[in-house]
């Protein structure tokens, strides 16, 4: 198959990265202006950690690219923290401790040692885009559901006919898990990906 | 601190405040186990040493040095520390921790969990959060655990529809185990 943007993202790439990427996901999924800020900052972050470390992988002795790599992302996510304070205050409020747990996401850090490292800044530019592209989707995506289902509003505004049938449990820890399985499932019927995963197992197990 | 209290922390940290699957910090982590009970074991016991020790040092660098002023800095501060005391015990038990790993034990330990244990505790006294530190090491493992056990049961794959398979019905099932902790939230 050709490696395209299309390919990357059939070739089982969504389930490894929602599995690493699923804790901030569904925390950041209770309301539309959360899931857009942490999409910001997922794909800001990826983004410029991407750059710098296909920039300077060459320089990085071996024994110091998980440290070296983890502090570059650090570095940026404090960066964003700090904005993200300064102008969207009521979002890095909703946000709290998971936007700084960014630093540490095995997402961005496996884009950082698994692509940027590997390749130059274009290509590294291009899956870093493609990733947060997804991420901030599917977050938008659970957020809509949650937020209307569960909170019976939109953009913290309340939708007046349906406070009466609002479904609390969606708007907790519980509604993340199952709302982001059932975005999942829908992803793999539409684009077919668990064939994909069938046939790839079948390979690996030849 | 009575003894009442300490026994809410704990109950709280490893049920209704669970980090992994209410707080959803680390929760990768626990997603993602398929190691034997055992090597969950070990190697969540090794992460309840991470967190710590990442509090004890933590907590005293928020209230001595970083403060108000240099807040800041906190998550840089907080990231370094974690990263040394991982690499630390990468060191002490190189070939140990690998083998229970499967993968860098470094790449495993820093995680949203370790990293959010030390910024909430800034805001406990030490005392409680040394126990809070514990206490959500303590539910992280058995979490791990737990999931990696759930994993050995044999599943009627037909059974599950197939756009469900693989994560989503793994999702589901951490939901379930989600709602069974927050009942006994109160």
């Amino acid at each position: 198959m050709k490696k395209t943007k299309t390919s990357y993202l059939l070739r089982g790439t969504p389930s490894i990265l929602l599995v690493l990427g699923a804790g901030f996901v569904m925390a950041s999924s209770e309301d539309l202006r959360e899931a857009l800020g942490m999409g910001a900052a997922v794909l800001i972050s990826m983004l410029l950690s991407s750059i710098v470390v296909s920039a300077i992988h060459n320089i990085i002795p071996a024994y110091a690219k998980i440290p070296a790599y983890v502090m570059i992302i650090t570095g940026f996510v404090t960066l964003i923290s700090m904005l993200m304070k300064a102008f969207f205050p009521e979002v890095a409020n909703m946000l709290g401790v998971h936007l700084a747990a960014l630093a540490v996401s095995a997402v961005i850090y496996r884009d950082a040692e698994e692509v940027a490292d590997h390749n130059g800044e274009v290509k590294s530019i291009e899956v870093a885009l493609v990733t947060g592209v997804f991420f901030t989707v599917i977050m938008v995506v659970c957020a809509l559901i949650r937020e209307v289902l569960g909170n019976a509003t939109i953009w913290g505004q309340p939708i007046a006919f349906l406070q009466d049938y609002k479904i609390s449990a969606l708007a907790g820890a519980f509604g993340g898990y199952v709302v982001l399985a059932i975005v999942m499932a829908v992803i793999n019927k539409i684009t077919g990906l668990h064939h994909h995963l069938d046939e790839n197992e079948e390979k690996e197990g030849n | 601190m009575t003894p009442e209290i300490i026994l809410g922390i704990i109950l709280t940290s490893i049920l209704s405040g669970n980090y992994a699957l209410i707080e959803c910090l680390g929760t990768g982590a626990v997603i993602e186990n398929e190691r034997s009970t055992k090597r969950s074991l070990a190697l969540g016991a090794g992460t309840t040493l991470v967190m710590l020790l990442a509090t004890l040092i933590t907590w005293p660098i928020n209230k001595f040095v970083l403060g108000e002023k240099l807040e800041y800095l906190q998550i840089i501060a907080f990231v370094a520390v974690v990263l040394v005391i991982s690499e630390a015990m990468h060191l002490v038990a190189r070939k140990l921790l690998d083998n229970y790993c499967h993968s860098h034990f470094v790449k495993f330990a820093v995680n949203g969990a370790v990293l959010g244990l030390c910024i909430h505790n800034t805001e406990h006294g030490f005392l409680e959060a040394i126990i809070t530190a514990a206490a959500v090491g303590i539910g992280f493992t058995l979490t791990m655990t737990l999931y990696g056990k759930l994993k050995d049961l044999a599943v009627d794959e037909d059974a599950i529809p197939a756009s469900f398979r693989g994560l989503p019905i793994a999702l589901l099932t951490a939901g379930m185990i989600a709602l069974a902790l927050l009942a006994l939230k109160f």
